[in-house]
């Protein structure tokens, strides 16, 4: 009903705040973002504000109104002036990377397995708790963006390649990947990234795989550590002493097509571990945490389609970027 | 709120499990392994199904195209972010 009936948009509370057309336009509508919690709200474009979850009965009081509410203005409202949208857009001819998060168990025969309740002693068997926190996606999966500037795509293949070369990614780049999207607290929420003082290790290589005139395939290798160092002794649970660590070895298959000019694949997965303390507000331990190490899988890939949701920028609005996502600061 | 969305969209799932590649960490030993275990961590059918909705960036976006096609606009919004993107 959603996708025929409604025109969704999914933004930060932060867009209320400020002088704004868009932050006027919430405040008007009479949307109530007073915490930290997520919100729903459903509103016609002339701002009347109808109710939160959809519904038919939301539908059929829409459908009742007068033309002008449901189409202000005959349908046309004006476009923003430059600067004026709270949200940033990707960058101009850039690549857009999808990025998908996912706690796994191993399954004692060298491979992966879906997480079950028996998994997290933390919930001590409640099926219903574990499926309470699933459905806020604490076990995954969890999307987000990933962005690169044409400059920065354009640099991953070698000018003249040859099968063999190996170059490593731009150290930018790779610390991009690794402190805002190697990122395992997203699931939960906190998905604020890891500081530089976090990053131990982050490499990124590229390997031309294959050669023809019509495409370059290269192969990715990598590793990333950040956060503490595993230690089995203090890796417990609950309210272990060990922070919070995660590394990963990368691995993945890239196709730039030559007549297109343009990437074609760019998987890339991180077959990560995390340890330590899961903390909530109050620094205690949650209850996706696990003692040991355990994996939480990403996966990284070209966003295809014309999907709007494509363009919801890294991390779900711009204060990544005010982090040093595209400028490599503190 | 947030939950209200996922419990009413979301369906149970069965996960491509005994992913038998890589569990060590190491390289997966072929590209069909790759891609079987690049696919495992992606959303599946039927999973998480907030996520088939096209949910636009911008208020004023979606606002417009509400009022192009005389439809009501629905907001969902998070404290860290956009929900779509994992808040």
């Amino acid at each position: 009903m959603i996708r025929e009936h409604f025109v969704a948009v999914a933004v930060p509370t932060q867009v209320r705040g400020g002088k704004s057309p868009e932050a006027e336009f919430i405040r008007a509508c009479g949307c109530q973002w007073v915490t930290s919690a997520g919100y729903m709200d459903v509103v016609t474009a002339s701002g009347a504000h109808l109710g939160g979850f959809p519904s038919q009965k939301i539908l059929d009081e829409f459908r009742k109104l007068p033309e002008e509410s449901r189409r202000p203005n005959g349908g046309q409202i004006a476009d923003l002036k430059p600067g004026e949208s709270a949200v940033p857009t990707p960058p101009e001819n850039g690549l857009i990377l999808r990025v998908h998060t996912r706690a796994m168990a191993r399954d004692g025969e060298g491979g992966y397995r879906a997480v079950t309740v028996e998994d997290y002693p933390l919930v001590k068997g409640d099926v219903a708790h574990f499926d309470w926190l699933k459905s806020f996606g604490n076990f995954g999966p969890n999307v987000d963006s990933m962005w690169l500037t044409e400059d920065e795509w354009r640099a991953l293949l070698p000018a003249e390649p040859v099968t063999g070369e190996r170059r490593e990614v731009d150290p930018a780049v790779t610390e991009r990947l690794v402190r805002f999207h190697l990122v395992p607290h997203k699931m939960v929420g906190g998905g604020g990234g890891w500081s530089k003082a976090h990053v131990n290790k982050a490499k990124l290589t590229l390997i031309v795989d294959e050669v023809t005139k019509d495409r370059v395939r290269l192969r990715a290798e990598g590793f990333a550590h950040m956060g503490s160092t595993y230690d089995v002794a203090t890796a417990t649970s609950p309210n272990g002493p060990l922070g919070h660590g995660y590394e990963a070895p990368l691995h993945g298959l890239l196709e730039y097509d030559r007549a297109k000019d343009e990437f074609t694949r760019f998987d890339l997965i991180a077959l990560g571990d995390i340890w330590g303390r899961w903390g909530d507000a109050n620094g205690k331990s949650m209850g996706v945490e696990r003692a040991g190490r355990n994996p939480i899988l990403i996966a990284f890939e070209l966003a295809t389609g014309d999907s709007p949701t494509n363009r919801i920028p890294p991390g779900g609005w711009g204060y990544y970027l005010d982090l040093g996502y595209f400028a490599n600061r503190e | 709120m947030k939950r209200r969305l996922m419990t009413a969209l979301s369906l149970s799932v069965v996960l491509v499990a005994g992913t038998a590649v890589g569990a060590d960490g190491s390289a997966p030993s072929s590209p069909e392994q790759f891609a079987k275990l690049h696919a495992t961590i992606k959303r599946q059918s039927g999973e998480a199904r907030y996520l088939e909705i096209d949910w636009y960036p911008s208020i004023w976006e979606a606002r417009q195209k509400a009022a192009r096609e005389g439809k009501p606009l629905f907001i969902w919004a998070g404290s860290e972010g956009a929900p779509s993107a994992g808040c």
